[in-house]
């Protein structure tokens, strides 16, 4: 009995690994649109402050990607990092909130990676000039390498 | 005949399903009698009007019968025959799949049915763990930014227990389906003729959370429903659904209010809006689920919260601070220098830190790109990031009263009174929404008149007059600025309409006008103040003026249930002879109010004098 649960439990992880190797693989920025994401100067997407407008569909542009492996979990967390840096980034730097605690859900990682991602955004991002979403991208990078590391 | 068979029993489970019965209900009363697509469940699940001929939902691909639209009995046949289908399909795309919340009233009903749970994953992923989370409908303030909003949105939300959870929960919108930018006068014009096709859409709370509270600045009301585990799974089955449903936008009566209410009836024993109303606003379903009962029998709202805009967070929390740290505040804005900052304990700096990221996020987002802003922004968060990971106490939010308890947004006004040039009058006055300066209760902004079309037709003897008609008029102070630089807070107005002047000796007269107005106020206790400087164009009156230039000074008072406004102007005419510039004084008051009605006693004077008192009817 224990055989079948370990081989069929494989056999599962075997069809999703290369789902997964796909996904990592996927830069959602270049792929799914989300780096073409426009944003008013103060950094609000327009996607987001059109919501009343235009119900809110996600504007999700795939160049290269198939529609579908932009639906991803890695790629709803990039979107939302995108979406909501100015929360994520004024979180970060006091070490709490309701946004940095939804990134670390949707990256199934543990609060305890909070002190590392604070103090490598401290020695690269913040404070930087560069762009709403490259610092966006930034904070995905790090924080996904945080939470593998923890 | 395995369909004949269970139709047969169920004709006689529906007996046992009965709606309960109560002083609202009587248009959900279900006899033995009746077939199960003639109950009220179904014709509910299908949208179909109340009697019964045609559903609101237009798209052919909501229905499995051909002419499902207009025959509920059709429809209930080709469901229950998809339904029991051997054909295998990809789980996802199984009418049990597409139709979640038919198979549950079909498996209630005591037909052999595969529960949606088992074999839909989407719909599972959708809703996510039904047992922790619960239902809301938010309710979005009003904002007078977009015409389209002047009324507060509406949205139905999953919510989680806990806030990180809550920011990644499903929330369904409804609205029109309008180009990308689309003159506004195009969409108010299209939306009130039926212009736009319009759908429910989903997408993840926070995404909601920023538009409405982080840049529109309004407030946020959840309302949770007190739903039992089957109403839950019942009515998150029905939101599904709605999906793939499509509509024509009315602006007026079938928008986001009228349909997101037509969802939540399914669990209700109420209707919560009637499909004849003229004018359905978001305010009216939050009133009416007040007073809703579940089919459980239950009042249908468990608990109200409110969630400031980061607006609203950043002025309440700096009016809260001590003396010691506005001053730190005011004095890093004036020099960037952070010494008195830092001079203060742990405690009061991370406070201080909190309430100057929301300042600068506010004025980013209501000034635009500031290179000066930006720098203090980073400047800022350089300094917060080197200290302790530690959020500050704030005390209890600032209780507002509920949008709900406000009155109701169509008004009709008897007024009896007497005018010394004129004589005795008798007016009517009819607004189809919202609320004025002496307005009371909650979801309304404060100290503040929103209004479209609002008419009043006098009879005197010299025959009946259309006295005024205001095809728009906003009128709002803000008093609750922190006078900090970028915050002060203003007084403005816009009216454009038709006005009888019958206090100057200018009259007959009833010009078409437009008129705008800047200003600044402020708040003691009960009173509120603020001057503003209007002007104005019209069509020339009896003495030929064409502009007008117009200060005046408005004061509010609200004490013990009576709420009363004095306004007093000095409208100063180009051509005008000195007797026609005479200060024009207004004084009106609100008493006896309820969501239903008030007493208006009001008097006016400039040349002439008029008294007048009038009954209010809210509905």
């Amino acid at each position: 009995m224990k055989k079948i649960i370990i081989t069929t439990a494989l056999l599962a992880l075997s069809a999703l690994a290369p789902a997964q190797a796909q996904e990592k693989k996927l830069n959602a920025w270049q792929h799914c649109g989300i780096g073409a994401m426009i944003f008013t100067d103060n950094g609000v997407a327009a996607a987001i402050s059109n919501i009343i407008w235009d119900l809110g569909t996600t504007a999700v542009t795939s160049a290269s990607a198939s529609e579908e492996s932009c639906k991803g979990n890695r790629v709803v967390t990039a979107r939302f990092v995108t979406e909501t840096y100015n929360e994520l980034e004024n979180e970060i730097v006091s070490g709490e909130g309701a946004h940095l605690s939804a990134m670390l859900t949707l990256m199934q990682c543990d609060v305890a990676a909070t002190p590392v991602i604070r103090a490598q955004m401290a020695e690269t991002v913040v404070g930087s000039d560069a762009s709403h979403v490259v610092k966006a991208e930034q904070l995905f990078t790090i924080a996904e390498a945080a939470c593998s590391a923890s | 005949m395995k369909i004949k068979r269970n139709l047969f029993f169920a004709i006689l489970l529906s007996s046992a399903l009965q709606w309960p019965t109560s002083a609202h209900a009587n248009t959900h009363a279900v006899t033995s009698s009746l077939h199960p697509w003639q109950t009220n469940m179904w014709q509910r699940l299908l949208h179909y009007t109340v009697d019964g001929t045609t559903s609101e939902i237009e798209n052919s691909s909501f229905f499995l019968a051909s002419n499902g639209r207009y025959d509920p009995k059709a429809e209930f046949d080709a469901t229950l025959e998809a339904f029991q289908s051997s054909e295998q399909t990809e789980p996802d795309s199984h009418p049990i799949c597409r139709f979640p919340a038919r198979a549950i009233y079909l498996q209630q009903l005591g037909f052999s049915i595969a529960s949606p749970e088992s074999r839909c994953q989407a719909f599972n992923q959708w809703h996510g763990e039904l047992q922790d989370n619960v239902l809301s409908l938010v309710y979005a303030d009003g904002y007078l930014g977009n015409p389209a909003s002047f009324y507060g949105h509406l949205l139905f939300k999953i919510t989680a227990p806990n806030a990180a959870h809550d920011l990644l929960t499903n929330s369904l919108n409804f609205g029109a389906r309008v180009p990308d930018k689309e003159n506004p006068v195009v969409y108010i014009l299209k939306g009130l003729i039926g212009g736009y096709g319009a759908t429910y859409s989903s997408n993840h709370y926070y995404r909601y959370n920023l538009n409405y509270s982080e840049v529109e600045m309004r407030d946020l009301w959840q309302y949770q429903l007190n739903l039992n585990v089957e109403e839950k799974a019942l009515l998150v089955a029905h939101a599904w659904e709605m999906l793939s449903t499509q509509y024509t936008y009315y602006f007026t009566n079938r928008n986001c209010a009228y349909h997101i209410a037509r969802l939540l009836e399914v669990v209700l024993q109420e209707r919560l809006v009637d499909e004849k109303d003229p004018f359905v606003l978001p305010i009216s379903v939050f009133t009416a689920l007040s007073m809703a009962k579940t089919q459980s029998g239950q009042p249908a709202i468990a608990q109200i919260t409110r969630k400031p805009s980061r607006q609203a967070r950043f002025r309440e929390h700096f009016s809260t601070l001590p003396l010691s740290s506005k001053k730190a505040i005011e004095d890093y804005l004036a020099t960037s220098d952070m010494q008195s900052i830092h001079a203060l304990d742990f405690n009061e700096s991370i406070q201080v830190f909190d309430v100057l990221f929301d300042y600068i996020e506010f004025r980013l987002i209501m000034e635009g790109d500031d290179a000066q802003l930006l720098q203090m922004k980073k400047t800022l968060q350089q300094s917060r990031i080197t200290l302790r990971i530690a959020s500050p106490a704030w005390p209890t939010p600032e209780q507002k009263a509920p949008p709900h308890t406000g009155h109701k947004p169509t008004l009709l006004r008897t007024q009896l009174g007497s005018n010394n040039l004129e004589g005795e009058f008798l007016q009517v006055d009819f607004r189809p929404a919202y609320y004025d300066l002496l307005s009371q209760g909650g979801g309304i902004l404060k100290n503040s008149a929103l209004s479209m079309l609002e008419t009043a037709w006098r009879i005197d003897q010299h025959g009946s007059h259309l006295q005024k008609i205001d095809v728009l008029n906003i009128e709002t102070t803000d008093t609750t600025a922190s006078g900090l630089p970028g915050d002060q807070g203003i007084a403005w107005k816009l009216r454009i309409g038709k006005q009888r002047d019958t206090l100057t000796n200018l009259t007959p007269s009833n010009e078409f006008f437009a008129e705008s107005g800047i200003g600044v106020g402020a708040e003691w206790s009960n009173i509120t103040v603020y001057s503003m400087l209007t002007g104005r164009i019209q069509t020339p009156d009896a003495a030929e003026s064409r502009f007008l230039l117009i200060p005046s000074v408005t004061v509010l008072v609200n004490w013990a249930g009576v709420k009363s406004v004095c306004q007093f102007s000095y409208p100063l005419r180009w051509q005008a002879m000195a007797y026609q510039r005479a200060l024009k004084s207004q004084c009106g008051l609100s008493a006896f109010a309820s969501q239903t009605m008030d007493v208006r006693l009001s008097i006016a004077h400039q040349v002439h004098t008029e008294l007048s008192l009038g009954l209010s009817w809210y509905f």
